[in-house]
């Protein structure tokens, strides 16, 4: 089972009327996509902006998605082309953006609001890498080799029962852990 | 329900059950959203933490190392085959430079005579005139023309040789109609 599975299952929920499974979606890439638009648009707000506008568009889009490619390269797509025009707009009209609240994409654009994440959060902070780097440094050794496994390195379940000569349902319980650990650091982080 | 799902389900290692268990309840569940999101976010973090060098990276980095260890220079060497073959590979590299560097770019004829295969026959069978005519042309330059000539040379001392043993030549470059007739 690979990295785009879920995705598949996600867009197939969106396709079929489910909003909330594209906020899923949202949640998942906004990060990956904030980070990609900043490479073009150097200013966190206007990132923001452009982020949004490349989840209106997918949304919008997403009806005729055939996953012909996966979900994150044809949304990468979509970023990098609402980045540069919006750099090109912005040459031209440095105040304009490709958003406006007075349209049909006001909804929309309001409800993708809602789901991404401040600029400074979207485009992770120092604050956040330490907190989850200290708390990967205070899991116990096998657990924090799973996760290491599965996050930096990419490797599936099967592989990293391999790797650890476990079961998988050890690295299942494994890299959850992991995971919840993390969280409660980063959470408590994003909550103050 | 059952957050580690949540977990598998992002790896995409969840089974069909617990897929539509866990879109249906993030959908329902702005607490476990928030869990989806972060769960993201570490992963973000980790991957684009990657090549930072920084105290913490480095242990994480030694742990890999451990994991995926390259084979060391001495680890490398230690294997008989593989040391014998870049033992050759050396020697056939130094032999070529020395090669190159002492004779084929002023003296082609030498290398070019150093290999006649002619020389190999016995002298008895070689013209002499011939022979000295070879070396004459092969001084004069190292032009395709020499070089054929040469060849032929060759095949002449050769096929000469090999008439007077009873036994057929290779045809030249240039035809030898009646050459042993004459």
């Amino acid at each position: 089972m690979g990295d785009s599975e879920p995705d598949s299952h996600l867009v197939k929920r969106v396709q079929k009327g489910d909003k909330s499974a594209f906020d899923l979606l949202v949640l998942k890439y906004q990060h990956r996509i904030a980070k990609l638009v900043s490479r073009y648009v150097r200013d966190p707000a206007d990132a923001l902006d452009v982020t949004q506008e490349t989840f209106i568009k997918a949304y919008r889009a997403l009806p005729k998605f055939r996953e012909d490619s996966a979900f994150y390269t044809w949304l990468y797509r979509i970023a990098i082309n609402t980045a540069k025009n919006h750099v090109a707009s912005a040459s031209r009209e440095p105040t304009e953006l490709g958003l406006r609240n007075d349209d049909a994409a006001g909804v929309e654009l309001e409800e993708i609001q809602k789901t991404i994440e401040s600029p400074e959060r979207l485009l992770f902070t120092e604050e956040i890498k330490t907190a989850i780097l200290d708390a990967i440094e205070k899991l116990p050794d096998p657990v924090r080799t799973a996760i290491t496994l599965r996050e930096v390195e990419g490797l599936t379940y099967d592989e990293i029962a391999i790797t650890m000569n476990c079961p998988v349902g050890t690295v299942r319980s494994r890299i959850f852990r992991a995971r919840e650990s993390i969280d409660v650091s980063l959470k408590s982080l994003l909550e103050n | 329900m059952n957050k580690e799902h949540i977990s598998a389900f992002m790896d995409g290692e969840a089974t069909t059950e617990e897929v539509e268990e866990v879109i249906d309840s993030l959908g329902e569940d702005p607490t476990l959203r928030g869990k989806w999101s972060r769960y993201h976010l570490i992963g973000e973090v980790l991957r684009s933490d990657r090549f930072v060098t920084g105290e913490k990276l480095e242990t994480l980095g030694k742990r890999k190392m451990l994991r995926i260890e390259a084979p060391t220079r001495k680890a490398i060497l230690s294997r008989p085959a593989i040391g014998l073959a870049m033992a050759a590979s050396i020697v056939v590299v130094a032999l070529t430079v020395v090669l190159f560097l002492s004779g084929a770019p002023d003296k082609p004829e030498y290398l070019i005579s150093e290999f006649e295969p002619g020389d190999a026959l016995d002298s008895r069978y070689i013209d002499p005139e011939e022979q000295e005519a070879d070396q004459t042309v092969v001084q004069i330059g190292k032009s395709e023309s020499v070089r054929e000539h040469q060849l032929n040379g060759y095949f002449t001392n050769y096929n000469r040789q090999r008439a007077r043993l009873g036994v057929p030549g290779v045809n030249p470059y240039v035809r030898m109609v009646g050459f042993d007739s004459e």
